[in-house]
């Protein structure tokens, strides 16, 4: 085990001079300096700007997941199925931040994409969740409903499909 | 009498049937015949039998081809343990048994929103049934028997002339029970119940069929049986 470790040390010293390095930042103590300045000194008037995003912040939240609820709500009736399942545990595996990535190179920087990538993986985790619930309630009532009743019926009483 | 009941359309014509419940045998060599108009009890000591042969009853009439069609229009089915919503109201629960009579957009709209002829129609059923304060109560919080009556008023609500009931008042005492199986017995036409109160079977039911071990052990007008049979029935 240190044996093999201390290759991998050697060959990474080795190949360190044909290395492609370069540091870009011009004045880097300069920039940390800045930075350590703001901590004491905070620019309170920057603290408006603030204001808009988080505005923004909520307002995206707030639209991706409505519409994550609606989507996932449609997809746990056919939790059953599984395609749909498969589907749903694709969705919901890839965090926002890459659907965003995603979505950045087809729709660009706007709206759209921010909210289309809140609302794709929350899609996936309220179907799961939608699904679970449904398949724990109490199937007995079930009894009680005339054969013949629409699927919607039967599950806005019953609270089954 | 005898000669009167043959004439009465057939309603279910079971021959050696057997069913099962949870994987054991619960009903074997079954054979028996239910005529329109009959109002029979099930007497079962022993345990599941009787739920299974009024679950294989109730199956049967819901089949689409079971060529009982032109007679059984509807069949009403009182749970053993109530089947109610709990999260729902009583007027909820009871509405439930006409769910396939209305559109969807009126079903939704009751939930919202209780719909006035739904409202009287439903408020008389209850009353009858002594549970007009509790109409907008959910299940969940009522007691034992104002459930079972809850469980009665949905039957009673969905009507039709066939009635299947597993032990209708087995949680109401014996002072309302009498009165509950008067108001069931004008309400259906055919009743088939299970019942543990001997009385009851003897007063309410024309013929009670005794079950043991998933057997039928006697089937016999109320008028033939004797306290040998339902001795034998209890104690073996």
């Amino acid at each position: 085990m240190l044996r093999t470790s201390l290759i991998f040390v050697v060959i990474a010293l080795l190949s360190l001079p044909f290395a492609d390095l370069e540091i870009t930042t011009s004045h880097p103590w300069t920039e940390l300096g800045q930075i350590a300045l703001g901590a004491i000194q905070p620019d309170l008037s920057a603290l408006w700007q603030l204001k808009t995003a988080l505005l923004n912040t909520v307002v995206f939240a707030f639209c991706g997941t409505s519409i994550g609820v609606v989507l996932g709500a449609g997809l746990a009736f056919g939790f059953s199925w599984a395609p749909i399942r498969l589907f749903c545990v694709f969705i919901r595996s890839i965090h926002e931040i890459f659907w965003a990535f995603l979505f950045l190179n087809i729709v660009g920087l706007n709206p759209i994409c921010g909210v289309l990538s809140i609302a794709i993986p929350y899609a996936g985790i309220f179907a799961k969740v939608y699904a679970e619930i449904v398949q724990e309630s109490d199937k007995q009532p079930l009894v009680g409903i005339p054969t013949g009743t629409g699927v919607i019926s039967r599950f806005i009483y019953g609270g089954h499909l | 009498m005898k000669s009167d009941k043959l004439q009465n359309p057939l309603l279910f014509d079971l021959v050696d049937e057997r069913a099962d419940y949870q994987n054991k045998v619960a009903l074997k060599r079954i054979t028996f015949k239910i005529r329109q108009g009959e109002k029979i009890a099930l007497m079962d000591p022993s345990g599941a039998g009787k739920t299974t042969l009024l679950r294989l009853l109730y199956e049967r009439s819901q089949l689409p081809l079971n060529g009982y069609q032109n007679v059984l229009n509807e069949v009403a089915y009182v749970d053993q343990h109530y089947a109610l919503v709990s999260q729902l109201s009583v007027l909820h629960n009871v509405y439930m048994g006409r769910l396939d009579r209305n559109s969807t957009f009126f079903n939704l709209r009751n939930l919202i929103r209780p719909q006035k002829t739904v409202l009287t129609e439903i408020e008389l059923i209850l009353t009858d049934l002594n549970m007009e304060q509790q109409i907008n109560q959910t299940t969940g919080t009522l007691s034992g028997g104002q459930k079972q009556r809850t469980a009665i008023a949905r039957a009673m609500y969905k009507g039709g002339n066939l009635l299947l009931a597993d032990e209708p008042i087995s949680s109401i005492d014996v002072q309302q029970a009498g009165a509950i199986l008067d108001l069931l017995c004008q309400n259906a036409e055919t009743i088939v119940m299970s019942l543990h109160n001997v009385d009851f079977a003897m007063k309410y039911a024309q013929r009670i069929i005794g079950l043991r071990q998933g057997e039928i052990l006697f089937d016999q007008p109320t008028s033939h049986v004797t306290l040998t049979m339902l001795d034998t029935l209890y104690n073996p």
